[in-house]
């Protein structure tokens, strides 16, 4: 059973050897054939193509594949790493290899790895902007439903391609990763980069992380569970895999050296919220709202609502759910303007004139395509931090701001409405 | 023990499915229509009556999913206000259009006979459906306006928005609903809108390409009834 180790730790340097080699094989099917389906170019394409809007008649089947803003983005690029896994294994020989990870989560590995900024090395890319970037920190750990972390159903018949509601772990760090590299990693044919696969392993092993805590489950619904995903095969000729059998690690036949990561790596206060508070968000409640559209340019004022009418609602509840109290702030029918996925923007909460509290990152990870082909995604921030703050002074308002991450931000993310909305967990 | 704080404090569940009710409607529509099959033909009510069973039975599952985004964007006292509200810009734009759709097929039949205006209405609808512009549309399909939280603007702009997305549906499923307009038998009007919500259906979809093949599969069954039919007079 192959073992996925982090990729800035001695034990994965035999691994990165034989992922560079298998890279290199795989430019080389490329360059020889085009259409060579386990051939590196071809690979990329699976998950996107630059150009396009999605899948388009004509063009090979596998092309365009990929999920996101939705429930199936984990596991779609689950099953997409198991197979380039595979891949790599029989191009190389190495049958029990195991792709390595990147941990930026490990203060120890946040760097790239060094192999990877090697000129000389075919896990290199030029393209790379990686410009620097201060973003807010991941909340995902904090969620408690695998539709706050993962990413919701679809409630239309567009495709899954690029869905309206990303799960936390998407939203930071996968766009923010994605957007902090640039170049190739920027857009949907970011597979090109070889920071791709062991970013997205990471992202993997984070889901499973997710599941070790308190409470955590995957859906269970059947159209999750049954549905499939197929993928070119070196082996096989075409591997179709169900979701529901890839639901973990362990069942889908690999594991990674260290989970859950030891605890002297998290701060301790951070453990204890996330194993007493997990956040639920499958059934909000509408706390308030901008008056109107806004962008990160003009920022967001909302209005909390006091009514008398909610109040009506409101019940005593036990201590468990109090300790499950969670605030959210949802950019809703958001799109963006310009720029790509480097651009990102940090997101700041200001309470009664205080401080501001730095909440979360906008990362527009296709966002552009969806915007142009005139969908529009739900963008959610985690503010159960400021929760009780909100709560304690009895805010009648909140204001919204937002700064560049970096020097050279361009693009501007746009939305419909603000809001803000708690639950009871 | 954290204070509770109004507003912010834990709210009871009052429903967990606010579309629900649309379901339930729907579902008596769809029998009040097949008990209505065999009865003697009406006056006026009788045929009002017949139409809104059918818009029920047709519309409030097209509804349901935007009146679920709808309902959890709005405070929670106001979540059935807000879904009346919704539905009633929806299902106003539809009306209208089905009128219009109803009285185009009608003057079709005019110009060639009904069994060939119904087959000509059926092809454009499956060139539409399964063209490469309309899947660009339908990414468009899961987007429902979202405005103020209360008051007499809120309501206007429910049922604004309400309307506007009905406009929307228009554009990726009108020509889908006129064949059904024109369909010659209840039975084919029934199999063209198991097509139609073909490409709703959950589940295996391993290529982007079967969001296409699933109804062209569905239309196809759906002219080989069609033929049925004709045959059996």
């Amino acid at each position: 059973m192959p073992v996925r180790r982090g990729a800035s730790t001695p034990d994965a340097a035999a691994d990165l050897d034989v992922y560079a080699e298998g890279v290199r094989l795989m430019r080389e099917r490329s360059e020889q054939d085009q259409s060579d389906p386990i051939g590196w170019w071809y690979q990329s394409l699976i998950h996107g193509n630059p150009g396009a809007t999605g899948w388009q008649p004509g063009e090979p089947d596998d092309w365009s594949q990929c999920r996101h803003g939705s429930w199936f983005f984990l596991p779609w690029h689950r099953i997409y790493l198991m197979q380039f896994e595979r891949i790599i294994q029989s191009l190389t020989g190495e049958a029990d290899w195991g792709l390595p990870y990147w941990d930026y989560t490990d203060p120890n590995e946040i760097q790239v790895p060094p192999q990877f900024l090697d000129e000389s090395s075919p896990l290199f890319d030029p393209d790379r902007t990686l410009r620097p970037r201060t973003v807010a920190a991941p909340t995902w750990q904090r969620q408690g439903t695998f539709a706050a972390f993962g990413g919701r159903p679809q409630t239309a018949p567009g495709d899954y391609h690029r869905g309206r509601f990303p799960g936390d772990v998407e939203l930071n760090p996968h766009n923010v990763v994605h957007g902090f590299v640039g170049g190739d990693m920027a857009g949907f044919q970011s597979p090109l980069d070889p920071l791709f696969w062991i970013h997205h392993c990471n992202i993997d092993r984070l889901w499973e992380e997710w599941l070790t805590l308190p409470g955590r489950a995957n859906p269970e619904d059947d159209e999750w569970l049954n549905t499939t995903f197929s993928f070119p095969d070196p082996e096989e000729g075409r591997r179709t895999v169900r979701v529901g059998d890839v639901g973990t690690t362990a069942a889908a036949g690999y594991s990674y050296d260290v989970l859950p990561p030891p605890d002297e790596l998290r701060p301790a206060a951070m453990l204890a919220d996330v194993v007493e508070n997990p956040r639920k968000d499958d059934d909000l409640d509408l706390v308030g709202a901008s008056p109107g559209k806004g962008s990160v340019r003009s920022g967001a004022h909302i209005d909390v609502e006091h009514p008398a009418a909610e109040q009506r609602l409101l019940s005593d509840a036990g201590p468990e759910e109090q300790q499950a109290r969670g605030l959210f702030l949802r950019l809703e029918n958001a799109g963006v303007e310009g720029g790509d996925a480097s651009s990102m923007w940090n997101v700041y909460v200001r309470i009664a004139g205080g401080e501001p509290y730095l909440v979360g990152t906008i990362a527009p990870f296709g966002l552009a395509g969806l915007t142009e082909s005139g969908g529009r995604q739900t963008i959610t921030f985690d503010l159960s931090e400021i929760a009780d703050t909100v709560a304690a002074e009895d805010t009648s308002a909140v204001d919204v701001t937002f700064e560049p991450a970096g020097p050279d931000v361009e693009g501007e993310p746009f939305w419909e409405r603000a809001a803000l909305y708690t639950t009871a967990g | 023990m954290r204070a509770r704080v109004p507003g912010l404090a834990p709210i009871r569940r009052i429903s967990t499915s606010n579309e629900a009710p649309l379901w339930v409607v729907a579902a008596f529509a769809v029998v009040a229509l097949g008990w209505h099959a065999g009865a003697p033909r009406g006056g006026a009510l009788h045929h009002a009556l017949e139409h809104g069973a059918l818009m029920a039975a047709m519309m409030l599952p097209l509804a349901a999913p935007s009146a679920k985004v709808v309902a959890e964007r709005s405070l929670r006292s106001r979540r059935s206000r807000t879904i009346v509200e919704h539905l009633a810009g929806f299902t106003a734009v539809w009306f209208v259009f089905g009128s219009a759709a109803a009285l185009g097929v009608y003057e079709l039949g005019g110009l060639v006979a009904p069994p060939w205006s119904f087959a000509l209405v059926l092809v454009a609808a499956i060139a539409w459906q399964t063209s490469g512009s309309r899947r660009r549309f339908a990414d468009r399909c899961g987007r429902v306006r979202v405005g103020p939280l209360r008051g007499w603007r809120c309501d206007v702009f429910t049922v604004t928005a309400g309307a506007a997305h009905a406009a929307g549906c228009l554009v990726t499923c009108g020509l889908a609903m006129t064949a059904m307009v024109a369909a010659p038998h209840v039975l084919v009007m029934a199999a063209l809108y198991v097509a139609y919500l073909s490409e709703w259906v959950p589940g295996p979809n391993p290529f982007a390409r079967d969001r296409v093949r699933r109804p062209v599969r569905a239309y196809a069954a759906l002219a080989l009834l069609t033929a049925g039919l004709a045959l059996l007079g």
